[in-house]
């Protein structure tokens, strides 16, 4: 859980300043969907606020987000859909379109063709990372982390 | 309803206290903690942000190193094509410049003359101009109104020359200066100097004369410069006089030499 806090940490610094694409939000939604836990509400919620105080957003919205995505995507994993990998791209890219609706995307549309495109190019590229970093989470989760095992007794 | 949406009230408590910091944060409460955690995290992203402007400046510097490679090449593709142009342009204005020049010494209208270039000096001259041309062998090539020699070989599109400093060359001559005029024969001398010979002693002739041809061979006209007195050899016990003859053009420099076709 450690290492999984200090990269999001790492992700949500580098979405701040480097790279255009929301790598924590990424992260979380794929953890959820690979392991259906409550530590994935607290995670959206912290990572959220941490992401809005980087990038001076009204503290809080983001977490509202991510909340409201990270359940989504833990009741989306409850259905038969999910028991394909592919289906981690379009899950990513609906997800990730909800979230820029919800931050005013049909307003930028409107008013800067440019913004849009820019946008759009980093769904684009969103959808397709989702999938590489799905197997990464993946292996690590199956292979690094330790599980509880309850003995019967 | 707890079945259908998992761990329902810890999201609603969640949602609940996002809205309340959102609502905290809309009127200004959390600005305190948000300038103390910005002391924090302010360098962090800072330090990234400009690692990726030192690592950005890198690869634009290899990416602009590149392109000015690419540039260079052209340019210097650029540079090589223009002296080469440079290069033809003089030559013509060479030409030009001699075409005018030889008009101005030999009338046109009593001599037929065909421009050709020099390409090459043996112990003949080569030029590029051939039968195609009307050239025919024995014909005199001058420039401006000096004789250079006389067609000896012809092909199809170039013609040999003999010159007038080639052993084999003999020209009756006259020299004409300020003391008198004296006839002689000018012969070549090993390719590289003239001589004239067959001067009688009672003849007068003198250095800086100039000596001009005769005009008893067939092919060439009279009067044509061939050279100017350097030495008078004069030698009592000789039944002739002697003068070296100094070509007033050396022919490695001329751009154009004409051939008096008619």
């Amino acid at each position: 859980m450690k290492t999984l806090i200090a990269i999001l940490i790492l992700a949500s610094f580098l979405q701040a300043t480097i790279l255009p694409l929301d790598l924590a939000l990424m992260i979380i939604i794929l953890r959820t969907y690979i392991k259906d836990d409550s530590s994935n509400l607290y995670l959206a919620f912290f990572v959220g606020l941490l992401v809005s105080h980087l990038t001076i957003s009204p503290l809080g919205i983001l977490s509202l987000i991510y909340l409201g995505l990270t359940q989504a995507t833990r009741m989306l994993n409850r259905s038969r859909l999910s028991e394909h990998i592919v289906t981690v791209i379009p899950l990513v890219f609906v997800l990730f379109v909800v979230k820029e609706l919800t931050l005013g995307f049909s307003t930028i549309v409107n008013l800067w063709p440019e913004v849009f495109v820019s946008e759009a190019k980093n769904l684009f590229i969103e959808s397709l990372l989702a999938l590489p970093v799905y197997l990464v989470i993946r292996f690590w989760e199956e292979r690094f982390v330790v599980k509880d095992i309850k003995l019967r007794v | 309803m707890g079945k259908v949406v998992p761990n329902l009230q810890l999201f609603l408590t969640l949602i609940f206290i996002s809205l309340l910091i959102l609502g905290l944060d809309s009127v200004r409460l959390l600005n305190w903690p948000k300038k103390a955690l910005f002391f924090l995290t302010n360098p962090i992203s800072f330090g990234l942000y400009s690692t990726k402007q030192s690592v950005g400046k890198q690869f634009y510097f290899i990416f602009a190193a590149r392109t000015a490679g690419q540039e260079n090449k052209a340019l210097q593709d650029q540079l090589g094509k223009l002296l080469s142009e440079n290069a033809d342009l003089r030559k013509r204005l060479g030409e030009a410049e001699a075409l005018v020049t030889q008009e101005q010494h030999l009338d046109p209208r009593t001599y037929h003359l065909l421009p050709a270039r020099p390409i090459g000096l043996d112990r003949n001259l080569k030029i590029d101009q051939g039968e195609i041309s009307g050239i025919k062998v024995g014909q005199p090539v001058v420039f401006q109104d000096n004789y250079l020699g006389q067609i000896v070989g012809i092909t199809q599109s170039g013609a040999s020359v003999k010159l007038l400093t080639d052993p084999d060359s003999k020209v009756a001559a006259f020299s004409l200066g300020k003391e008198g005029r004296a006839k002689g024969v000018v012969v070549g001398q090993f390719g590289v100097d003239l001589l004239m010979d067959k001067i009688l002693h009672e003849e007068q002739i003198s250095e800086g004369d100039l000596v001009y041809s005769e005009g008893t061979e067939e092919f060439l006209p009279r009067g044509l410069i061939l050279g100017q007195v350097e030495e008078v050899l004069a030698r009592e016990n000789q039944v002739f006089k002697q003068a070296k003859i100094k070509p007033l053009f050396d022919i490695r420099d001329l751009e154009l030499v004409f051939v008096i076709t008619e």
